[in-house]
């Protein structure tokens, strides 16, 4: 069954642009694009195929390092002293590991995709494997600068990591050290997404806060929203309740918001709801309790430490319009153009866009049966390196399905509404 | 909760739970999930069985968390095995026979009820910290110590006024004294450790290092089941609560001629965890009574701590004979009401001490922690046989982690590395670098592991060259255990002035810790000591007295008859799955019923 083309009307079309080769032939379960190189991961099985944007076919695999299934998988963000490529994978075997492509070959190997079986057993080396969690790894997310990972699992708890350096040559000792396990959420932890990195040190408190934000959605029908406070503790700041369902997707707005405001926040739950979440960020916010309780700190004089709590506050400020018939599983929020898609176990992927104004969602586009009958698993957008596109910056969407079938989209926006 | 356990009572249905705790007893894992990892289907749900399974499943695991953070995944299983110790069961332990009563001259009332027996308690200077901060009005630790005296053996006021037989308690012991006797021998562990001792059979001469220490049952039990490769590691030593249960056990025993089991000892502790460490095998008469003959295979043998009960079940316990606990007298018992004197002289003075005891009680510093202070007295020991030499104090990457190194006069080297972990995520830190590594599963036989390249080898502990490592679950230490008076509690609430609809966040609860902390620190003990004068050198570590310690031991092993290693140390053993032996559900539930040493 081919899926059908966008509804005509609309002025954007999802146009089936590509299938990356080779098929996976087992069910596939998240495609995500490198930060700026053209090579998108996608987790199937035991292993993760990585293909080149710039042809579609594959480019190298990750073998053998788990032993049940690959959820979820992340680029680890290159720094100044990184150069080479670096892969996180969350597996069901209770595991993340740490995958580092050949380094003497990295940078320099042409992304096209390549044949050969015998050369890749080489490229993809098992580094590091992070233990810790009790069961199976459902997601995983580095914040901006790559400094903390974290995981989260089917056990309740979220593990936040931190990478303290080394790994770079044979003779450094690469260091990761456990920084916090949280455990508030009632459920299984499903997803977990860092802010992306906007707000360094701003308004929203660098001095109460860290600047990195994560937030988690879980089978307790809550998201949870975490900061590191001052002392360095990754505590709760909030719990945003209100689906009816398990929460499978959190997807933070990728673009930066205009004003200074803080980025807002999109959750998808399986009751087939999708928010759309702001902060609420008060200005008088008891800046002045800051005196540190100097009155009697007797212990027969407790002193009233209420006004310096951490929390904050956040609202639904929008919903999407409801389309998918099953569980949506994936949202996905453009980072270039601010259209948001999402797909589910209805095999719908939909494409959304906002209106500047009246700040409402409507639907733009659809794709029915985008993987056949199949489940689609993730959608992501990602930007377009092959010969057909037009010009830098250019965003495709990728969609990833029980099928083992990795799908590439054109979206393409007519004129008069953007 | 009935006392006939069904195999219908038990399930896998996790359910919410003040406490997070695991049994020590091998539980079978749960099943694997089933191969289908559909998205549609997601066949565990938490708390449920796939209906495949629902015949031969066993009980799920869970394994120790934060104690703060935990919000309980605690199955019916366990939920039964912690409910078998709480408040009721001392109560319906007091209604079930008169209790055996001493008098003057050694001799007990009642022993010819068979049932009868002689109820002693212990209680932990946590506790006393976090009620002296709820009842606030400055009390102090003696002063709820005198409180809780009241609540246990006044007749007209606490609990032998009521009951079916208005029995009360004997003795109220605290577990410091045994804390004492935990630190010189932990501190001989790790620094005699490759000397012969002279004082006593230690055949743990070689012990590994870093020496961890496992007075904490929370940080043990997880040791067992996820890590069993650290327990070479741990101290041998006992924890305060087991000791003070060997030692009141032994010497009760033997000085009254009867057997333990005649003995109710009743532990009053700061966290659930110290429920399961009364339960363990490796803490009851048979490791030491070599005379009891009821000893066989399937008896395993009568505890040294038979209940365990919190901070917040104490006040349970007052007011289920409706007794308002905070209006008990602060001042001691008086002495018509008060038992004969302990019937060992040397050990009562080292139970109770006096003026004459020597050591100084000292008030602990907060430099030593609320969990303690193992570590505190092994450092303080070796600046003492080091003149001149230095503590260096680092805090690590958050404030349950410290490092410390004695530097020598001479050199200004360390001559000493020590570090405290406090807190799961810590310990995940420590448990990792202790790890070894294992060969690659990819070809090519890389070995990789948690932190460490291929080729390094393992255990190299270039990233750890700690000789001791005080570990403790709790971040914060003792005083934030899981059985004391939290802030979101309705008492508490109120002293910080805060509303009753008031959900307190992380700050809160660190401003309430620092109030109990404080308590922890603040009151002194009993006043006492004109004894031994404070020198650094063959005197007094941190106000005890090691040569008084020794001594005390020695003549705790005469009068036992049983060497001293077999006495204060204990054994740890790794917790293995029993998952596809042949065990019926009822022979399961029966062994549990059985280890809980419940006597239905």
């Amino acid at each position: 069954m081919s899926p059908s083309p966008a509804s005509a009307g609309s002025s954007i079309q999802i146009l089936p642009l590509a299938t990356f080769s080779p098929d996976l032939y087992t069910r596939a379960w998240q495609s995500t694009p490198h930060p700026h190189l053209p090579l998108i991961a996608t987790t199937h099985d035991k292993t993760v195929t990585v293909f080149s944007l710039t042809n579609f076919t594959k480019h190298s695999s990750l073998t053998g390092g788990h032993s049940r299934s690959i959820r979820s998988c992340a680029w680890q963000p290159s720094s100044s002293s990184s150069q080479s490529l670096r892969l996180v994978t969350g597996s069901f075997d209770s595991t993340a590991g740490i995958w580092t492509y050949n380094p003497a070959a990295s940078l320099e190997k042409p992304v096209g995709g390549k044949g050969g079986e015998e050369e890749e057993e080489e490229e993809w080396e098992f580094t590091l494997v992070l233990e810790g969690h009790e069961n199976e790894v459902k997601s995983l997310s580095f914040s901006p600068s790559g400094q903390y990972l974290a995981t989260c699992s089917r056990d309740k708890s979220i593990w936040i990591w931190e990478h303290l350096g080394g790994g770079e040559d044979e003779e450094e000792e690469e260091d990761w050290e456990t920084v916090a396990v949280l455990t508030e959420h009632e459920g299984d932890v499903k997803t977990v997404a860092f802010c992306p990195g906007f707000k360094a040190g701003k308004k929203h408190d660098g001095r109460r806060y860290g600047s990195d934000c994560l937030v988690s959605g879980s089978y307790d029908d809550t998201v949870r929203v975490w900061r590191e406070d001052q002392d360095g503790e990754w505590t709760c700041v909030s719990v945003l309740s209100g689906h009816e369902g398990t929460v499978w997707g959190v997807e933070w707005e990728k673009r930066e918001r205009k004003g200074g405001r803080y980025q807002r926040l999109m959750t998808a739950g399986a009751e087939r709801a999708v928010k759309v979440w702001e902060l609420k960020e008060e200005e008088e916010e008891e800046e002045a309790a800051e005196q540190e309780g100097e009155e009697g700190n007797r212990w027969g004089a407790v002193p009233n430490r209420m006004r310096q709590s951490l929390r904050e506050e956040w609202e639904v400020k929008g919903t999407l319009p409801r389309v998918h018939t099953r569980e949506i599983y994936s949202v996905a929020w453009s980072g270039v153009t601010g259209l948001v898609a999402t797909a589910g176990g209805d095999g719908l992927l939909v494409v959304y866009e906002e209106d500047e104004e009246t700040k409402e969602w409507r639907v733009r586009g659809r794709v029915e049966g985008a993987h056949g009958p199949y489940e689609i698993n993730h959608v992501t957008w990602c930007r377009r390196f092959d010969k057909g596109a037009e010009g830098k910056g250019e965003e495709m969407l990728v969609t990833t399905g029980d099928d083992g079938v990795v799908r590439a989209w054109e979206v393409r926006i007519g004129e008069e509404e953007m | 909760m009935s006392a006939i356990l069904s195999a219908d009572d038990l399930n896998d249905f996790i359910s919410p739970g003040v406490a997070c705790i695991k049994p020590i007893e091998t539980l079978p894992s749960a099943p694997p999930p089933p191969t289908s990892e559909s998205f549609e289907f997601e066949v565990i749900l938490d708390g449920q069985q796939p209906s495949s399974a629902s015949q031969s499943a066993g009980p799920a695991q869970i394994s120790l968390t934060d104690c703060l953070a935990c919000s309980g995944c605690v199955t019916s299983a366990e939920a039964v095995l912690v409910s078998l110790q709480s408040h009721n069961e001392v109560l319906s332990l007091l209604d079930s026979a008169p209790s055996l009563v001493l008098r003057p001259d050694n001799t007990l009332t009642n022993l010819d009820n068979p049932s009868s027996k002689l109820f002693v308690c212990s209680i932990s200077p946590q506790v006393l910290a976090s009620l002296s901060a709820a009842i606030g009005k400055n009390t102090t630790q003696p002063q709820v110590m005198n409180m809780i005296t009241h609540l246990l053996s006044n007749p007209e006021l606490g609990l032998p006024s009521g009951g079916k037989h208005n029995n009360g308690f004997a003795y109220l012991v605290s577990t410091n004294r045994a804390r004492e006797a935990s630190l010189v021998l932990g501190s001989d562990e790790v620094l005699l450790s490759k000397a012969n001792n002279n004082n006593y059979n230690n055949n743990n001469n070689d012990i590994k290092k870093p020496v961890l220490t496992s007075s904490c049952p929370g940080w043990v039990c997880y040791a067992e089941k996820t890590h069993p490769y650290v327990l070479p590691y741990l101290s041998k030593v006992k924890s305060p609560q087991a000791l003070t249960g060997t030692l009141l056990k032994t010497t009760l025993s033997k000085t009254l001629g009867i057997s333990p089991d005649r003995i109710w000892h009743l532990s009053i502790m700061p966290c659930f965890d110290k429920k399961l460490e009364a339960s363990r095998e490796e803490l009851t008469d048979a490791i030491w009574n070599t005379n009891n003959p009821q000893h066989s295979t399937s008896n395993k043998g009568i505890r040294d701590v038979d209940c365990v009960i919190t901070t917040k079940e104490i006040l349970m316990l007052a007011e289920s004979r409706n007794i308002n606990f905070f209006s008990l007298p602060t001042t001691p018992l008086q002495s018509s009401h008060q038992p004969p004197p302990f019937p060992h002289k040397a050990i009562g003075n080292f139970l109770f001490p006096t003026s004459d005891t020597p050591g100084k009680n000292e008030q602990q510093q907060p430099p030593a922690g609320t969990s303690g202070g193992n570590l505190h007295y092994i450092l303080h020991t070796l600046l003492s046989q080091h003149p001149g030499s230095r503590l260096l104090t680092t805090r690590g990457r958050n404030a349950d982690v410290v490092e410390y190194s004695i530097l020598s006069p001479f050199s200004g080297e360390p001559i000493f590395k020590a570090a405290r972990y406090y807190g799961f995520r810590n310990i995940q830190n420590l448990v990792r670098k202790l790890k070894p590594a294992k060969p690659s599963r990819m070809p090519g036989g890389k070995p990789f592991g948690s932190a460490r390249r291929p080729g390094k080898t393992a255990g190299s502990g270039n990233a750890l060259d700690f000789s001791y490592v005080e570990v403790m679950a709790c971040p914060g230490g003792c005083t934030n255990g899981g059985g004391q008076i939290k802030v979101d509690d309705p008492i508490v609430l109120e002293r910080m002035g805060l509303g009753a609809e008031t959900k307190p966040g992380p700050q809160e609860q660190k401003a309430w810790l620092e109030v109990v902390d404080e308590a922890y620190f603040s009151a002194g003990e009993t006043p006492s000591s004109q004894g031994v004068e404070k020198t650094d050198a063959g005197g007094l570590i941190t106000g005890i007295s090691p040569g008084y310690i020794r001594d005390t031991l020695k003549i705790w092993s005469d009068l036992a008859s049983v060497p001293l290693d077999k006495l204060v140390y204990t054994t740890f053993r790794e917790v293995v799955s029993d998952v596809g032996k042949a065990q019926t559900d009822t022979e399961r539930v029966v062994q549990l019923a059985g280890k809980i040493g419940g006597g239905w």
